[in-house]
């Protein structure tokens, strides 16, 4: 659904909100309907909302006539296991920001498993083109980035912001993303090769979620909002995790 | 007194648990069940050859299902939050109405999305009239699972879904931060006017999507 925007953008936060009105995670029962909702429909400090919304109107033409014709013409060149090996190694390849966040948040298991799936990946799995670690070995992948790390430790995402070319985010996400520089390794490398790998990325990612973007779209009231909710609860459940 | 030494209790032990071990585990709560028997039914409906160029009836049969699943006014009254309680009835029949003919129109076109996945049921999650049934969408081709959570209510012996959520994100909450921003910044009228605006329109784009996605 989201996916095409916010697998480019996974950044973001807000512990702030009760996150299930009356429904906790567990699904627990609701005393009363009303109050329940009560806390969840007051409306979310969106003080930058035009500019935001000025941002969101740039990424959907960005889309619509850009990225969708380029990424359009890349599928029909290469398959989809092709792409999907793509996807794997770039991702592989930022195992560094996953692990170094890991360990910030003190989550053991998930270091290892992270540095388990490199080594098989890398080895067996050619350079991480394919996810031998997954489909062999059963160990999931753990996405953690530096915002996320920031949420677990309780910084609030104070207030969303859309970027440009990136997306919905938000003022914790921003620095997170800041502080992802310093630990993907895609940026230690010569600014040509970070800047083709990242566009590679972008354009190997819509490839693969052609059509979600067009469906959300249709699916919402206000496009503005909903993608800004559905990032934000999608990050806030990212942090919990 | 049964179990004079040692060896009988661990045989008493392996017995009871070759008896229930098996059968708990293997069992799924009622909610669960009720929701596969649904979902079963409707992948059944989307693998079923000969409705494959008949969309709109195939999407008959699916809504059909959907219907006995869904509890509309139940997902309505929690979309609509704060602002359910101001409508008089004639006001509610026709916003839930609206919400289901939205949410409709908007998964007829995901079903074209449908290409095989596996959906497999983690756990459930039963407390009084209310339960939480996790699964995932397996994607093999694409090596990718998507967690999709159903929240459902009891209403007599039936569990009734009134929410969805993909990845953490609640179709339901997503609806009423729009509507709520949409009521708040300026009318429940003029939400409603875009809700009907949105069923026009959305017509016409939904055609024009699925020729692209064809292409």
């Amino acid at each position: 659904m989201v996916a095409v925007v916010l697998v480019l953008f996974s950044y973001h936060v807000p512990v702030s909100a009760q996150p299930w009105p009356g429904i906790n995670q567990e699904g627990t029962k609701s005393s009363d309907s009303t109050n329940e909702f009560a806390e969840e429909t007051a409306i979310v400090a969106d003080p930058l909302k035009s500019f935001n919304r000025a941002m969101f109107q740039f990424n959907d033409k960005l889309y619509f006539y850009v990225l969708k014709p380029v990424a359009k013409g890349y599928k029909a060149v290469f398959p989809e296991p092709v792409r999907v090996s793509v996807r794997n190694a770039l991702s592989n390849a930022r195992m560094p920001v996953r692990v170094v966040n890991c360990v910030l948040q003190g989550k053991f298991c998930h270091t290892a498993n992270e540095l388990a799936r490199f080594a098989v990946n890398t080895t067996f799995g050619i350079a991480g083109l394919f996810d031998p670690a997954k489909s062999c070995l059963k160990i999931e992948k753990h996405d953690e980035d530096f915002g996320q790390t920031l949420g677990f430790y309780g910084m609030k995402e104070v207030i969303p912001i859309t970027w440009p070319f990136l997306g919905p985010s938000n003022v914790r996400d921003t620095i997170g993303l800041v502080g992802d520089t310093f630990t993907d390794p895609v940026l230690y490398v010569e600014p040509i090769v970070t800047s083709g790998t990242s566009t590679l990325n972008v354009l190997n990612e819509t490839s693969l979620t052609l059509g979600d973007y067009e469906k959300f779209k249709e699916s919402a009231i206000d496009p503005y909002i909903s993608l800004r909710e559905a990032y934000s609860q999608y990050r806030r459940n990212q942090i919990k995790e | 007194m049964y179990l004079r030494n040692k060896r009988q209790l661990l045989a008493f032990v392996i017995i009871v648990f070759l008896t229930f071990g098996w059968i708990i585990p293997v069992r799924a709560g009622v909610p669960t069940e009720q929701l596969k028997e649904k979902i079963d039914a409707i992948r059944k409906i989307l693998d079923d050859p000969s409705l494959k160029d008949r969309k709109p009836a195939r999407m008959e049969f699916i809504m059909n299902v959907v219907d006995s699943m869904v509890d509309w006014q139940e997902a309505t009254r929690r979309a609509l939050g704060i602002h359910w309680k101001k409508r008089t009835p004639q006001e509610k029949e026709e916003f839930i109405a609206l919400f289901k003919d939205l949410l409709k129109k908007t998964y007829s076109d995901k079903m074209d999305l449908y290409t095989g996945e596996e959906i497999v049921f983690d756990s459930e999650n039963i407390d009084g009239d209310y339960a939480v049934v996790k699964a995932k969408i397996i994607n093999k081709k694409k090596g990718t699972d998507i967690a999709v959570d159903f929240r459902a209510l009891k209403k007599g012996d039936k569990w009734l879904t009134y929410d969805i959520s993909v990845e953490g994100i609640s179709v339901l909450n997503n609806y009423r931060v729009q509507f709520a921003e949409i009521i708040v910044s300026s009318s429940y009228e003029e939400l409603v006017k875009k809700m009907k605006r949105k069923q026009g329109i959305g017509s016409q784009a939904s055609s024009k999507t699925s020729k692209e996605s064809k292409q």
